[in-house]
């Protein structure tokens, strides 16, 4: 569940620091990234499944934001306006993954893409180790715009009505993605028996 | 009423994002339709289990010190430690005067200048050694002996030339086989204490390489150990610099905060 913590706070009162970074401030833009680079590196991880792929989708992102930035006219949209670019550097990254996994006869081999999934540090327990890697095998296994739309609203804390401003649908369409993912996770969840007390109690 | 709670409805209600009015409906109405709470209560768990899936920390920092440049940074920042891996190692080679040479098939490591090679005798090498010693023993032998014979044939033909009354007067010499036994003895001896001599110059000077090697092996974990301290001082320093940049980034921002909150009062 998303809480919100005193980064995220710094991060709704950065206007000055975006309107510094736009002007070509590099130091403000630096300070920018270090405000934002925990959360767009965690919408990628969540989204991959993948340390490799998250940091690259990362990068990405940054280069696109300091490319776009001095074009960015309503600083306030600046939050919505960074999670669009994220997006849709993680959807063109997943289509390259998708391209690469098809072989030669044009047949999409299930595996020939391997994501590393992400390692974990000492200071998770076992469990809890084993819980994340499941959880983030079953957000890999649903459709990537429910996947998208899960990822935003429970990690991020987006409003649906930001959700639907970030990815330009309706709201309702946000509503029934998050139904439909939920319910697909679920499944998933269910499937591989993750719903046990065990996991509830960790 | 048969009101039926929709897909939007429902998630709305699950993340609280319904007025009072409407949540109040949903209730009432979640009440009558258990098929829907049943639903309402699996996405609960769901959510519950999605919510211990944690942020993680990114592993590697992200730094963009010239955007212009686009330089990706974070792709070169293993490569930089390997390099600076490998300079160190060259410096530490340059300085210590680290040599790797082949020879005989061997791969020699070492410090410092080659020096000339001080081999251990093996049995081969000394069998020679001692076998040219007693030849030349040999030789000697051989020359005292032929020494003696001539000094004995001088005599018997002294001995031929004196009158036999005379010549049975006198006593009879005394060459005989104890004196030149004894004479072997002591030859052998000699050889035993060249051959024990050889043996321990060997060892003497394999003990002295030793401890040359040991010396200079000593020498350089220590400055090896000094260079080690050096690097982790230097790494404390940085980080005790990027620890104060943060905390003045953190107080920048917390001042923007508080900024923001007091123009957001008045």
């Amino acid at each position: 569940m998303y809480t919100e913590t005193l980064l995220d706070i710094a991060m709704r009162h950065s206007e000055a620091i975006i309107l510094k970074a736009q002007k070509g401030d590099n130091q403000a833009f630096n300070k920018l990234v270090a405000l934002w680079y925990k959360r767009i590196y965690n919408l990628a991880l969540k989204y991959f499944s993948g340390h490799d792929m998250a940091m690259e989708a990362t990068q990405r992102t940054f280069i696109s934001v300091h490319k776009g930035l001095p074009k960015l006219r309503d600083t306030e949209r600046f939050r919505s306006w960074i999670y669009r670019i994220a997006v849709n550097v993680c959807h063109e990254e997943e289509r390259k993954l998708k391209r690469q996994a098809i072989s030669i006869d044009g047949v999409p081999e299930k595996g020939k893409v391997t994501i590393q999934l992400a390692t974990y540090g000492p200071e998770k327990s076992l469990q809890q180790q084993e819980l994340s890697s499941l959880l983030l095998e079953a957000l890999k296994e649903i459709n990537q715009e429910q996947r998208m739309v899960v990822i935003m609203k429970e990690y991020e804390g987006m409003k649906f009505r930001e959700i639907a401003e970030v990815l330009d649908i309706s709201e309702n369409t946000v509503k029934s993605r998050m139904y439909y993912g939920l319910s697909a996770l679920r499944k998933i969840l269910e499937t591989r028996n993750i719903t046990k007390e065990v996991y509830y109690e960790l | 009423m048969n009101y039926k709670v929709d897909e939007s409805t429902l998630m709305a209600y699950l993340y609280n994002e319904l007025g009072a009015a409407e949540r109040e409906e949903v209730e009432r109405q979640l009440l009558e339709d258990p098929q829907a709470q049943a639903q309402l209560e699996e996405f609960v768990k769901v959510r519950t289990l999605l919510g211990k899936l944690e942020d993680e920390e990114p592993a590697t920092p992200l730094i963009m010190n010239s955007p212009q440049e686009k330089t990706i940074i974070r792709r070169l920042v293993p490569w930089l430690g390997v390099a600076a891996s490998v300079c160190l190692l060259l410096l530490a080679g340059y300085a210590t005067d680290f040599r790797a040479t082949s020879q005989n098939g061997q791969l020699i490591l070492g410090f410092g200048e080659a020096e000339p090679k001080i081999e251990a005798l093996d049995q081969e090498q000394v069998m020679p050694l001692i076998d040219q010693a007693l030849t030349r023993q040999r030789e000697q032998y051989s020359q005292q002996l032929t020494g003696l014979q001539t000094a004995l044939e001088n005599k018997i033909v002294d001995n031929k030339a004196t009158p036999t009354e005379v010549r049975y007067t006198q006593p009879a010499p005394a060459l005989d086989e104890q004196a030149l036994q004894a004479y072997l003895v002591g030859y052998q001896q000699q050889n035993m204490q060249q051959m024990a001599q050889l043996l321990q110059t060997n060892t003497q000077i394999q003990r002295e390489e030793l401890q040359t090697f040991l010396a200079e092996y000593h020498q350089f974990l220590e400055e090896r150990r000094l260079q080690d301290l050096q690097l982790i001082e230097a790494g404390f320093q940085a980080m005790q610099d990027n620890v104060n940049q943060q905390k003045s980034e953190t107080e920048e921002i917390l001042a923007n905060i508080i900024t923001s909150v007091n123009s957001t009062n008045y």
